[in-house]
């Protein structure tokens, strides 16, 4: 990190003290309003460009844009709560269901198609027909949070909570935009951990649950 | 008196005859009875356990297919080619077939049964505009995603060479069946296993040309000729022959008979394959599964029967076509067809499958797989039990993947025309693997130039120091103590390496003084990534390269953040596999299933991960990878068409050894290497040499890559800054861009160059 020393020039006592109102009303209006902007979520960049300066994208882009403060979408004080993981999400700003426009790419509904499928075998309790067309779900979309958690259920039925949780915590990347479908996730998560001894960590994924 | 002395003389020497006669029968009867016990024994013996060899089929992994993706109608009727599907003459349409028409495709696709599911056989019409799918119709109406069924890409042949599909009866369709009977046997139903008349109809012919002309054969006596005994034209050989049709009769009921005989049957060649059983001809002449046999197509096979070469659809088509006329004339006589059958299956043209898959298909591959499976399994039951072996293969870009490098190191050479000077008998070569990260599918797996010259599959087994291609790896253990901005010094400056200094020096001699962290890792520059890998401390990066599969002896010396060690182009790909793959490490898959001829699975492997770093850390290596591409070594790749959104590395060693370079999208990774074999120089650097056939393969699979943006996960916050000094930009700064930050890393000084306090 860089370290930055400002120093002022030695001046007259009067001079000394415009300069240093010049200086600090500079500073002032420089200055962002927020320091800190978070962005809680997977974002995908819109399919129209340029984005709005103030949104957060995907893409930096390689023009000049002026300086803008987005607006934060969360609370500081959120991020500073400790978290097992690295994904730990921020909360959302508000129940969503789901990225509007990921509902229309022909992958994703290609992928729910399986997806579909596949939880009609978990229903009758039958992880083994579930588990391959899950997996042939995130290979034709690999950003469908949902299969990659139904993908984690049938783990869990196969009393492989080590694997599950792979998969949950994919899951959890993924689903940040949907209020339902991660507190789904969290006690998916909280099941695991307790199944793994860990009852710190189930915890934790239970009081973020109950955050949803 | 004297009479009756003659009288009693005679009694007693008839009696001795009759005796040695009697003797002599009761010795023939029980010779016959054990003979006969004998041939029951074999017969029994072979029939009731495994009947034949049948090798192992290897299957490519089903190709989906849904309404969106942006193949065109050429590209779906390729693969329909490669899966050995005819264009139609005439409509209905029959399994195996399809049209085309204005901006659409109807298809009649083939049922396939993997383990535990079915693809099931129904017509289909692909739409199309502008270069997409846009709609998939069945009878039913819209269908939201369908596969196409595997291709077969090998199989694993035992020392006999047979290659055989095993059929039931019930698979075999009656016109078949008809066809097969009325021209080899029409009493087959009605004898006991043997035709007197047909054997008196023989004898006779035989007699009158004074030597063996004419079989009278049945089926059953075929059967035995063909299962147990070696071909030979005698007596003895036909009585042995009778005797054991016998016992078959006698043990086994003619539909089991039948079925027998239809899986049995030699048909014909593929080069120095033979083709046994009508399950695998009806694949092999006609493109359909038996079931699906039509009457022109059974009597041709049926025709077939009596002299598989002579009447072979391929080499003889006249021969072929008037032997079906004879088959189906005789099944008119029979009263088996009706006349405008007869006439409808006479007058049909010959429509042979186009030619199989290349003999040797994705051969580095297949050997990948077959290495695998010979921990498992015998010999033995690879090449005979009849396994069915389905893959993690895409046919299509494992076609594009050798063509890439075949061309590509041709293009190589002329461009440089001293890579083909020095390399008599040891030529350029290449590796390309293509991977799925987000399961571990291993879709393309090429392990050099060509496999008949060269079956060494350097993809798995060529130890190469990767060199500049190792450096994400340096940068991603760095995170934890710095930022994409962070001040790095690009100074020549000596090590000591074995106690002996070393100086690294940038690719152009050149040195930036001061480069922030993502330009030295875009730019590929030594001296600072090396001046990096010291003050994080190198033997802290060894751990990180371990946990992402390095698995060579790493000594903790300068060197190795220049990638001065070695590895497999495979556990570079599992390294880079981890960066796609949000920090989880994925199991590189290639082998899916093994299934047995009765269906059960034996084995069967599932996608794999294991969290070894951060998501964040690996979008913020990404996100610079991406300016690699961009603004880095990797520009090439804009000039060569690519133009979606990928990250990507290349790699040079130390006298130009070796070129790689590693791209990802979101959801395809491919690595290529090119290098040649005895490690003297290419004079290529990766954008010269391995970043050209990796252009052209991915240009050739446009199709298939799904062109989207890498999200950005939690945990990764974004800030502008100032693109002169790294440092929060404020409104003066005159050139400001977006960067990356870990959210627990986010820099709080703002530019002092530009009114920043």
């Amino acid at each position: 990190m860089v370290t930055v020393n400002i120093s002022a020039d030695r001046a007259p006592c009067v001079s000394k003290w415009i300069l240093l109102l010049g200086v600090s009303a500079s500073l002032f209006a420089c200055a962002p309003a927020k320091p800190v902007y978070i962005p809680p979520q997977w974002q995908t960049p819109p399919k129209t460009a340029p984005a709005e300066a103030v949104k957060p994208e995907v893409q930096p882009p390689r023009v000049e844009q002026p300086i803008v403060t987005p607006p934060p979408l969360i609370k500081e004080q959120d991020l500073s709560e400790s978290a097992p993981t690295a994904t730990t999400p921020a909360t959302s700003a508000g129940p969503t269901s789901g990225t509007p426009s990921r509902a229309t790419e022909p992958q994703y509904l290609a992928s729910m198609h399986l997806v579909d499928q596949a939880k009609a075998s978990l229903a009758a309790g039958d992880p083994d027909n579930a588990i391959p067309p899950l997996e042939q779900a995130i290979q034709v979309d690999v950003y469908n949070g949902q299969a990659f958690f139904e993908l984690a259920r049938a783990w869990k039925m196969k009393d492989s909570p080590e694997k599950a949780l792979e998969f949950a915590n994919k899951a959890e990347m993924l689903l940040q935009d949907n209020r339902a479908d991660l507190k789904r996730v969290y006690q998916l998560k909280a099941e695991l951990y307790r199944e793994l001894d860990d009852p710190a960590k189930a915890e934790y994924f239970l009081q973020q649950a109950s955050r949803l | 008196m004297a009479k009756s002395r003659k009288t009693k003389k005679k009694k007693p020497r008839n009696f001795f005859w009759w005796k040695l006669t009697a003797l002599a029968l009761l010795v023939l009867a029980l010779f016959a009875a054990g003979f006969f016990f004998y041939l029951y024994v074999e017969v029994q013996e072979r029939f009731a356990t495994r009947k034949w060899s049948v090798p192992a089929r290897v299957f490519s992994a089903a190709a989906p297919i849904y309404p969106g993706l942006a193949f065109s109608l050429p590209d779906i009727k390729s693969m329909l080619d490669l899966r050995r599907y005819q264009e139609a003459v005439r409509e209905p349409l029959h399994a195996g077939e399809y049209k085309v028409g204005q901006n659409n495709l109807l298809v009649h696709l083939r049922e396939f049964r993997f383990p535990g599911r079915t693809i099931p056989q129904r017509q289909v019409r692909f739409s199309f505009a502008k270069d997409t799918l846009v709609k998939i119709e069945g009878d039913k109406g819209g269908i939201p995603f369908l596969e196409l069924e595997p291709v077969e890409i090998a199989r694993l042949f035992g020392p006999e060479r047979e290659s055989r599909l095993l059929i039931s009866l019930k698979q075999a369709p009656p016109v078949l069946v008809n066809a097969v009977v009325a021209i080899e046997d029409h009493r087959f139903y009605e004898h006991p296993g043997l035709d007197w008349w047909g054997i008196v109809r023989a004898l006779w012919a035989d007699l009158l040309a004074r030597r063996v002309v004419q079989g009278g054969s049945t089926i059953t006596q075929q059967l035995v000729k063909n299962y147990f005994l070696e071909p030979e034209r005698s007596i003895k050989r036909k009585l042995l022959e009778a005797s054991m049709a016998l016992v078959i009769e006698a043990n086994y009921s003619k539909d089991e008979i039948l079925e027998m005989y239809l899986n049995e049957i030699y048909l014909g060649q593929r080069g120095s394959v033979a083709i046994h059983g009508m399950g695998e001809a009806a694949r092999y002449y006609f493109g359909r599964n038996v079931e699906d046999l039509t009457l022109a197509e059974a009597a041709a096979l049926a025709g077939m029967l009596r002299a598989p070469n002579l009447y072979s659809p391929i080499k003889n088509p006249e021969a072929a076509k008037e032997r079906r006329n004879t088959v189906l004339k005789r099944m008119l006589d029979l009263d088996q067809i009706s006349p405008a059958d007869y006439q409808r299956a006479c007058a049909a043209p010959l429509s042979l499958a186009r030619g199989g898959t290349p003999t040797k298909f994705a051969p580095y591959f297949v050997d990948y797989v077959r290495q695998q499976l010979q921990e498992l399994y015998s010999p033995h039951d690879l090449e005979s039990a009849g396994l069915s072996i389905y893959t993690t293969l895409a046919p299509e870009l494992s076609l594009a993947a050798e063509k890439a490098i075949r061309d590509g190191l041709k293009e190589l050479e002329e461009r440089y025309p001293k890579l083909k000077a020095d390399a008599a008998d040891n030529p350029l070569q290449a590796a390309l693997i293509a991977v799925q990260p987000k399961t571990g599918a291993v879709l393309s797996l090429v392990g050099g130039r060509d496999y008949a010259e060269s079956s060494f599959n350097r993809a798995l087994y060529a130890q190469r120091q990767p060199g500049s291609a190792i450096k994400p790896f340096v940068y991603l253990r760095a995170l934890d103590e710095y930022t994409p901005t962070s001040w790095l010094p690009d100074e020549p400056r000596s090590y000591s390496v074995g106690g002996k200094p070393w100086t690294p020096k940038n690719y152009n001699g050149r040195y930036q003084g001061q480069v922030t962290f993502r330009t030295a890792l875009e730019q590929s520059l030594n001296a600072a990534t090396v001046s990096l890998a010291m003050a994080v401390g190198v033997d802290k990066i060894i751990p990180t390269l371990r946990s992402l599969g390095v698995t060579s002896p790493l000594k903790p010396y300068p060197s190795l953040a220049l990638g001065a060690f070695e590895v497999t182009p495979m556990e570079l790909t599992g390294a880079y596999a981890t960066l796609d793959n949000d920090g989880q490490k994925p199991h590189l898959l290639s082998l899916k299933e093994v299934v047995t001829e009765a269906g059960e699975k034996q084995q069967q492997r599932h996608v794999e991960m294991v969290s070894v770093t951060s998501a964040a850390k690996c979008f913020i290596i990404t996100n610079i990878l991406e300016g690699v591409v961009e603004e880095g070594t990797a520009t090439i790749l804009k000039t060569l068409g690519v133009d979606f959104p990928c990250a990507g590395k290349t790699g040079t060693t130390s006298d130009y050894r070796d070129s790689w370079f590693v791209g990802y999208t979101t959801d395809l990774l491919v690595l290529v290497w090119v290098g040649f074999d005895d490690n003297r120089s290419t004079h290529l650097s990766g954008a010269q040499g391995a970043a050209r056939i990796w252009a052209r393969f991915v240009n050739n699979i446009r199709p298939w890559i799904n062109a989207q943006s890498f999200r950005v996960p939690p945990g990764v916050v974004e800030r502008y800054v100032c693109a002169e000094t790294g440092m929060l930009a404020t409104q003066s700064c005159p050139a400001k861009k977006l960067e990356y930050f870990l959210a627990d890393k986010v820099p709080s000084a703002y530019c002092t160059a530009h009114g920043g306090n």
